[in-house]
């Protein structure tokens, strides 16, 4: 099937790139365009979490399937360090400015997709955290980079492997006062799945959860959560101030059972979460683009403008890869309503 | 001109609302559907245009993606008919979560279901000024569970002014718009109590509960004068039958995309058979709002493939060595063998995993371009010792979509790769025993070798790593008997994001070879 319409794509993060496939299976080429100078996005970054030979359904292995399409597929164009710099409806379509080190240039599309994902929580925004003067109290993420990595926990501060940790649920998620008043959906599922697989790989390590409601992550939630649960001690409680310990710990105080009690950890994780890219902004400006009640961009699926991924809201890998084919559906919809 | 002339049809099993918003939506799309339904739709609206057959019961489906055939019964007589693709979407079931209160007969007792139908049909459940609501204690209550007991609250507490007190485990947040929800219906007053043990005493004047506030570390008491029990879901009864005709791989609770990430959202493992809404799992308002396009936009993927496909043998299959042991039909993981007096392949659902191939006792059957004199040569005649002779020698026999798409993207500077012989297959439940020992055996053979395959539940073809995973233990009891080191043979799962631990395993490897190999002299 051949066809002279093409798809502008922001971002060629999971979403990005699932877009540019199945717009493909389709017959319709595209355009990606990355800021950065990589494929694959916050993704690629992401460790695989599965415990003892079996998947446990995260999703970061889904990138690399789909990188392998996207390179083999002849209607997709792949332009890296490429941002746009001005974007406007037309009549019959998009017309996009494209900045690419020095260079600009102009080209017109049938319809974009905006897949310019999210932006995680930085815990250094809320100063009694100490996240930036406590070596050993890291970020999710920084946690799947040192799995991915090393295969180990380790304290950052000495090397040394993390006999005893914590993970701090909820971080910048749930917290109205931040400006965050939703649940991000990927926190309790990341830190699960991870404390799982440490577990398994180092069964005399200690876990502790700080949490406030444990949110279901994936269709086989309910088989993990009765696996899991008596591997953990659960603490209903969220602690927002941390310390350094001798040795290097990292300490809190919390309420335990009725007592108030200091702990010590090796090593604390904060699950952070996710919010919108700081610049949505100069999109929404563009495009008179709407932002949600969670701050996110509400894609118009209209006039040619669509939005899909985690750059509409918090998602996990698998919803949005879910949610992009969703979207390439209106898309199309919306193609082929027009001559 | 269609070089396959397949079939635009979809036949569409269902129920209810899913099974008529997704023939809906074809329809808009251009795809005729057939809709075989139970003798009357619970819920939704059959759209205009749609073929329904009414009380048909699914007998047995032949076929491959593009021109399936479906024999069905209704009443006494039997019908068969012709479809591209069939979408299976039934409605889930719910079931009250009667575990702490047993299933009282008591009219101040009801289900969400029920409270649910009486405000849409009545504008109210009637005159209860204190109404409670239960969500599952256990830990492992659901975002579908979860967010119909809040929108009950939230319409019970603006429309009638009804004072609510929900009892959970948690509160399932974890959709859009959720979150703001659940601070809507606290700011209406509903009490929220977290806890994972409640009683109830019924008397003719109310209800009285007493739990376990996990948050106040107390025992606390609330009264009521009606319990709304919520509801879990479970698969439709029509789902193992229609799982075990088509062929289909369920998951442990018996919906029907198998615990396999890669069917996400709405695949099966065969081709052209896809799955909607509650034939899925329990999903949410927004899990249900994402399935339904996705539905549609593979079948318009599909569709378009198969406009421009052009059969290939996959497989060649010799005919003098079948002994019609039915194996090749009972193994494929995707319905593409279809048993007369002898096997046919199905061109269009096969994927190639192979297993088929490595599973015939008799090697009848080759995937094309993977057949054993190439597969050999490809063995032995690149040599198995790279220009850095590095010892001892590794053949690694790795899955097309793991390692070998970790080997893909590697650096320059990454040494480790280098010094193992690589052999790709299209999936690890491909690699035959006999391929193992004789690179064992050959004097230009290996040392050690790494069976690498996907994490199980991780497999484009299913059960592929099990398959290799069964066949390494097999080869390692046959070195054993043989009085072999057991250890010249492994299998490691691993994903295709996973290259710093693929070359860990093969240090790791290489390292317990030379031990080995350090202590046997």
């Amino acid at each position: 099937m051949k066809s002279n319409r093409k798809v502008l794509i922001v971002g060629a993060g999971i979403a990005g790139l699932t877009a540019a496939r199945e717009l493909g299976r389709r017959g319709i080429s595209s355009l990606v365009v990355e800021k950065g100078d990589s494929l694959g996005g916050r993704t690629a970054a992401y460790t695989c979490k599965a415990v003892n030979g079996r998947c446990q359904k995260c999703g970061a292995c889904l990138v690399q399937d789909t990188l392998r399409e996207v390179r083999e597929a002849p209607e997709i164009e792949i332009s890296l360090q490429t941002s746009p710099v001005a974007i406007q409806r037309e009549a019959g379509g998009i017309l996009a400015r494209l900045k690419k080190g020095e260079q600009e240039t102009q080209a017109r599309f049938s319809a974009l997709m905006l897949c310019h994902g999210f932006e995680p929580f930085d815990p250094g925004e809320k100063s009694s955290f100490r996240y930036r003067e406590i070596p050993n109290l890291i970020t999710g993420i920084e946690l799947e980079q040192m799995i991915r990595e090393t295969g180990n926990v380790i304290r950052p501060s000495d090397g040394r492997p993390a006999k005893d940790m914590a993970f701090v649920q909820c971080v910048g998620s749930r917290n109205p006062s931040l400006g965050r008043p939703y649940c991000s959906q990927v926190c309790c599922g990341y830190a699960l799945r991870m404390a799982r697989q440490i577990r398994a790989g180092s069964p005399s390590t200690g876990i502790t959860f700080f949490y406030m409601d444990v949110q279901t992550f994936g269709r086989d939630f309910e088989r993990m959560f009765w696996e899991f649960r008596d591997a953990v001690y659960w603490i209903r409680e969220i602690p927002g101030d941390f310390f350094t310990t001798a040795e290097d710990g990292v300490g809190v105080v919390v309420e335990d059972e009725g007592e108030i009690a200091e702990l010590t950890f090796d090593v604390m994780v904060l699950s952070v979460g996710m919010g919108h890219v700081p610049d949505q902004h100069v999109f929404a400006g563009w495009l008179d683009l709407r932002q949600g009640p969670e701050g996110f961009l509400v894609s118009p699926d209209r006039d040619g403008v669509f939005v899909a991924g985690s750059a509409s809201g918090p998602m996990s890998i698998p919803d949005t890869v879910a949610n992009t084919r969703a979207t390439v559906s209106r898309l199309m919809d919306y193609l082929e309503e027009r001559p | 001109m269609n070089a396959f002339p397949a079939e635009k049809k979809v036949a569409v099993l269902g129920n209810g609302e899913t099974a008529c918003r997704v023939s809906e939506e074809l329809l808009r799309r251009g795809f005729p559907v057939l809709l075989l339904m139970p003798p009357e739709m619970e819920t939704g609206d059959i759209p205009a245009g749609t073929e329904y057959v009414q009380g048909a019961v699914l007998v047995s489906v032949k076929g491959q993606v593009g021109d399936f055939s479906l024999l069905f019964q209704v009443a006494d007589t039997r019908e068969e008919r012709r479809a591209g693709f069939i979408v299976v979407a039934y409605e889930s079931i719910r079931e009250p979560v009667y575990d702490v209160v047993g299933e009282p007969e008591h009219d101040r007792v009801r289900t969400l279901s029920r409270v649910e139908a009486q405000l849409a049909d009545a504008g109210s459940p009637g005159e209860y000024r204190r109404v409670l609501f239960l969500d599952r204690l256990d830990g492992v209550n659901t975002v579908a569970g979860s967010e119909r007991l809040l929108n009950l609250i939230l319409e019970l507490q603006e429309g009638q002014e009804t004072a609510c007190c929900l009892f959970t485990c948690q509160v399932k947040v974890a959709s859009p718009g959720l979150e703001m929800l659940y601070g809507r219906i606290r700011d209406g007053g509903c009490f929220v109590a977290k806890t994972d043990f409640l009683s109830l005493e019924m008397s003719r004047k109310g209800i009285q509960a007493r739990f376990d506030d996990i948050v106040l570390d107390d025992v606390v008491s609330v009264s009521g004068d009606l319990l709304v029990v919520g509801e879990r879901e479970r698969p439709a009864p029509e789902l193992g039958k229609i799982a075990e005709i088509l062929g289909l791989e369920t998951d442990q609770n018996g919906y029907l995309q198998g615990d396999n990430l890669l069917r996400i959202p709405c695949l099966t493992n065969r081709r052209g058979v896809l799955v909607a809404g509650g034939s899925v799992a329990g999903l949410s308002t927004w899990e249900k709002s994402q399935n339904i396009p996705s539905v549609v936009e593979e079948v318009c993927s599909l569709s378009a493939w198969l406009d421009q496909v052009v059969p290939v043998e996959q497989i060649t299959y010799d005919r003098d060595r079948c002994a019609t042991c039915l194996t090749c039909f009972r193994v494929c993981p995707h319905g593409a063998i279809l048993f007369t007096d002898k096997p046919n392949f199905l061109h269009l659902a096969c994927q190639r995993c192979g297993i088929c191939t490595s599973l015939c006792p008799n090697e009848a059957i080759e995937l094309s371009g993977f057949e054993k004199p190439v597969f050999f040569d490809r063995l032995f005649s690149e040599g198995t010792v790279d220009e850095t002779g590095a010892l001892p020698r590794v053949t690694g026999f790795v899955c097309q979509r793991s390692a070998d798409l970790v080997r893909q993207y590697l650096d320059e500077g990454d040494q480790a790769f280098g010094h193992v012989h690589w052999i790709e297959v299209p999936c690890a439940g491909t690699i035959r025993s006999q391929y193992i020992l004789e690179t064992l055996a050959r004097r230009e053979g290996a040392d050690g070798i790494l069976v690498v395959s996907c994490h199980r539940d991780n497999c484009r073809s299913g059960d592929g790593t099990l398959r290799a995973a069964y066949m390494v233990q097999q080869v390692k009891a046959l070195l054993q008997t043989l009085e072999m080191d057991e250890g010249l043979v492994e299998h490691v799962p691993l994903a295709p994001n996973e290259k710093e631990r693929l070359k860990r395993e093969i240090k790791r490897f290489r390292g317990e070879l030379k031990s080995r190999q350090h202590a046997a002299l």
